[in-house]
């Protein structure tokens, strides 16, 4: 069981309480000088440093930060579920009243789901997939007591009511693979607000939900405070939390670093760290500007090795595709078609964003224009040269094998792209040999300077991929795709698994990247900000059509359709800030990597 | 030299220590074996005690069958009918059978005859077994098809009773026994192996080599196959035990090694005639195969969970 104790050093010392609730009667949360930490065979691991917190009935607590800053253990406590290796002390701990530092694992267990409702961070993986969601939420009744089975189902499908979801009787019966990734959020708060808690406790309740999707989420909870509850919410993304927090905690390495009313502290960041992470947001506003603070690399190192032989054409677009439309099987006879009459141009030099949600097409449309999916209809040329098509039209894999080093993938999930045999540097010299460039003998020498490019270090060249983190991962995958010397990058989601700062610092990369090398890119991304401020031209995409394509101001700023209107009215933004000269200096996002 | 994001030394280390210019190829073999050397190295972190059990009595068992002489004097062969039945004491630690022979010097003979046994029978399943599983992977359509309809009829077999088969066709002996324990395994390893196959090529890697440019030829031989037999070590170290089983039980019914060799299955079948007087006789022999299916099983599982754990 984890240990729970009052820590006699001092409480309250650096106190980061949010204004104004701390010490009031009938507050929720109470918490100063916490700390947590890990019993690990190699020691102890100190998680969460004098962290200290306070919440009232009706308003909403957001923490903030990156992975490893301890929101998720810090949220973790507040229902005690830490793992038993875990030490917690505090000079106050009260929890509902209650001092949570004397309660053991039975009472905890009568706390949580009744007057503490916990919402798991991924959806996918908290339902069970055996059971009905009705089952699943009738569970937390039957926990708790409620006898009945008419009066609890009753409940349950008044709970589903409540969180949004239409046709209860129906839904109750459904296990979480029948439901979509909103609706599964939404059953996981249905299932968490059941009882009637005073605080509720989201984990990351909005992450990886399409932007309209989570706009209805972000109303659910923002109605869970209108009833008087308190909410805790974890989120890496500061336009939710602008959206829905009255007060912030930003987490860096285990300690808040600032808190405040929320309008305050992301309007007028005082913290540095803060300051980075805003600066680290991509939007329309920060086009053109660095996201992250380190210096741009240099692709110079590059430029003294012999070109591949290619026929990339120095005038046509990049990328043309003409009316692809690709269907798949689906039940009973009939068939799905994923991508519908799509054309778009990739100029070259020039990033052509693909936006759209899940469903959308978008990847079924990159893999045509990489040319590892045969459209039914329609055709690709790449750099002047046919590529892909039906027909008379047609090209076979022998003659695109040839024309395969001009385009490359860089996709969400780098190490699943990697041998899993192979170190970094093998990945990369494997590239290199697979292109035929340099001989076996300078290829190690090249693959070093690849990374360089990409700013990792030597010392990664006999490392293996798993044991790196998901933005050198990510690093090592766009070293491997220049490897090639491509002429067109196509990027599909490349920073969706990644932090905001570690997503800033890779965004800034590739942008280097393509103003140094000149490469096209064709990005594709369900995250408008993203897209806007990477695209010059914007592709939007909705059940396999193009709903609008234009350059990216003029999307973002005058869309022409009601579906691009609504895109865009969902993303939620953060307040306007004054463009103080906070844009050179983020030291905070200088840390590197931990290797 | 450029500086990028994260500051590096300008002496720039090369990986591995050498100059890349006397390295041909790219240092390859070497960043294999220090992977391999470190997850070995890691894997000896944090093992169960009972893992370390068994590796030891594995370590014995492997010890016994390749210098048997180190741990016995006597010649298991030797008969002294003076002695038949004696009970186990200094002289005979496991005692003597009914011609009195030693009965532990003919279980350390027949320690390796026994793991030899399951050696070359788990390798002649994997064998046929990877022919048959990788073939269908990568294979597809109706050779797929055909080569699971024939790998479903020899599962309707118990693999036993395919192992008789065999031998009933070629006669009974050491050799056709192992080829019999390969035969009635096959199956199960080449389904399993189809399976992976299967993975493996649905991996995004697989495409990744696609898309550098790699000919299907070389992307079957140095991406699939690789990556498919990765965990075939681990696979095998879980079926040499399964083997010895089966290859002591085909002895023990008079089909394998036969008497007088000191092989266990065949050692406990003259000794179940004499259980009531002189139960050493054939619980020793029990015992050994007891033993070697048990710390296979045990060590092949852990290296399993680390395996899969590394993945």
């Amino acid at each position: 069981m984890t240990d729970y104790r009052t820590n006699n050093d001092g409480g309250g010392t650096a106190s980061a309480v949010p204004a104004g609730s701390a010490g009031e009667a009938n507050s929720l949360l109470n918490i100063e000088g916490l700390n947590v930490s890990f019993a690990t065979p190699r020691g102890t691991v100190d998680v969460v440093k004098d962290v200290s917190l306070a919440l009232a009935p009706g308003k909403a607590l957001a923490l903030v930060g990156e992975s490893g800053s301890g929101k998720t253990v810090t949220a973790r406590t507040l229902v005690g579920l830490n793992a038993a290796n875990a030490k917690v002390n505090a000079g106050r701990l009260e929890v509902l009243g209650r001092n949570a530092l004397k309660l053991g694992e039975r009472q905890w267990r009568g706390l949580r789901g009744k007057d503490i409702g916990y919402v798991l961070q991924d959806a996918l993986v908290s339902l069970d997939p055996l059971r009905t969601v009705g089952q699943e939420i009738d569970e937390a009744l039957r926990a708790h007591g409620v006898r009945g089975k008419a009066a609890r189902l009753e409940r349950v499908h008044q709970a589903l009511l409540d969180a949004g979801i239409p046709d209860p009787e129906v839904r109750a019966k459904q296990r979480s693979g029948e439901l979509s990734g909103g609706l599964r959020q939404r059953a996981l708060i249905a299932q968490a607000t059941v009882l009637n808690p005073q605080l509720v406790i989201a984990d990351e309740p909005t992450t990886a939900l399409d932007a309209t999707v989570q706009a209805q989420i972000l109303e659910l909870l923002a109605g869970l405070k209108e009833q008087g509850r308190g909410l805790v919410f974890i989120s890496h993304d500061l336009a939710v939390v602008s959206h829905l927090a009255d007060e912030v905690a930003v987490m860096q390495g285990g300690r808040i670093v600032e808190s405040g009313r929320a309008a305050e502290v992301l309007s007028n960041p005082r913290h540095e760290y803060t300051r980075a992470l805003i600066n680290a947001i991509p939007t329309g506003a920060a086009k053109g500007r660095r996201l992250s603070a380190g210096a741009p690399v240099s692709a110079a190192s590059l430029s003294g090795s012999p070109g591949r032989a290619t026929e990339f054409s120095e005038t046509a677009p990049a990328i043309v595709a003409r009316d692809l439309v690709k269907s798949y099987p689906g039940p009973g006879g009939t068939r799905r078609t994923v991508v519908d009459g799509v054309s778009f141009t990739l100029e070259r030099g020039r990033t052509l964003g693909i936006v759209g949600e899940s469903g959308s097409g978008k990847s079924t449309t990159a893999r045509i224009a990489l040319g590892l999916t045969q459209p039914d209809a329609g055709s690709v040329t790449l750099g002047g040269f046919a590529w892909s098509g039906t027909g008379a039209d047609q090209v076979s894999e022998e003659q695109r094998r040839r024309h395969r080093p001009d385009i490359q993938l860089v996709n969400q999930d780098p190490l699943s792209s990697f041998d899993p045999r192979f170190s970094v540097g093998r990945v990369i010299t494997d590239a290199l040999e697979a292109g035929s460039i340099g001989t076996s003998g300078d290829r190690t020498e090249r693959a070093v300077t690849l990374l360089d490019q990409v700013g990792l270090p030597p010392s990664l060249f006999n490392r293996r991929p798993l044991t790196l983190s998901g933005g050198q991962r990510q690093r090592v995958a766009i070293a491997r795709a220049l490897a090639l010397q491509p002429r067109v990058l196509l990027l599909d989601e490349p920073v969706s698994a990644l932090d905001v700062s570690i997503q800033a610092q890779v965004l800034d990369l590739l942008a280097d990247l393509q103003s140094q090398l000149g490469l096209s890119y064709l990005f594709i991304s369900h995250d408008l900000g993203v897209i806007h401020h990477v695209s010059d031209d914007v592709l939007v995409m909705k059940d396999g059509k193009v709903v609008e394509t234009g350059t990216a101001a003029d999307i973002f700023t005058n869309p022409q359709t009601d579906y691009t209107r609504q895109l865009l009215a969902a993303v939620p933004e953060l307040p306007a800030r004054e463009p103080a000269a906070h844009v050179a200096a983020a030291p905070g996002l200088t840390v590197k990597e931990a290797s | 030299m450029s500086v990028a994001l994260e500051p590096t030394t300008t002496r720039t280390p090369l990986p591995g220590g050498g100059q890349p210019g006397n390295q041909p190829d790219g240092g390859r073999g070497r960043t294999r074996t220090t992977g391999l050397l470190a997850a070995v190295l890691r894997g000896l972190r944090g093992t169960p005690i009972g893992v370390w059990i068994a590796a030891a009595v594995l370590a014995f068992l492997v010890l016994a069958a390749v210098v048997p002489s180190l741990l016995t004097v006597k010649d298991p062969y030797i008969i002294d009918p003076a002695g038949a039945f004696t009970a186990p004491n200094a002289e005979h630690l496991f005692g003597t059978d009914q011609n009195g022979r030693d009965v532990f010097s003919r279980v350390i003979a027949g320690t390796g005859q026994s793991l030899l046994l399951g050696l070359a029978a788990t390798a002649i399943g994997l064998v046929l077994g990877g022919l048959l599983g990788i073939t269908a992977g990568v294979s597809g359509k109706w050779l797929d098809s055909a080569i699971c309809r024939f790998v479903e009829i020899l599962f309707a077999f118990p693999g036993l009773l395919l192992a008789l088969i065999v031998i009933a066709v070629s006669g009974t002996g050491v050799v056709t026994a192992a080829i019999a324990v390969g035969v009635g395994t096959a199956p199960g390893y080449a389904r399993m192996l189809r399976t992976q196959t299967l993975q493996v090529i649905a991996a995004p890697y697989v495409e990744t080599a696609r898309s550098l440019g790699r000919s299907r030829q070389h992307i079957l031989w140095h991406t699939i196959v690789p990556n498919v037999i990765r965990p075939l070590f681990v696979l095998a170290t879980l079926g040499v035990g399964q083997a010895i089983v089966w290859a002591s039980s085909l002895s023990f019914l008079g089909l394998g090694a036969q008497p007088p060799a000191a092989e266990w299955g065949a050692m406990l079948a003259d000794g179940r005639n004499y259980i009531q007087i002189a139960w050493w006789i054939a619980a020793f022999p029990g015992i050994f195969i007891t033993l070697a299916a048990l710390t296979t099983t045990v060590v092949g599982r852990h290296l399993q969970q680390r395996l899969e754990a590394e993945v």
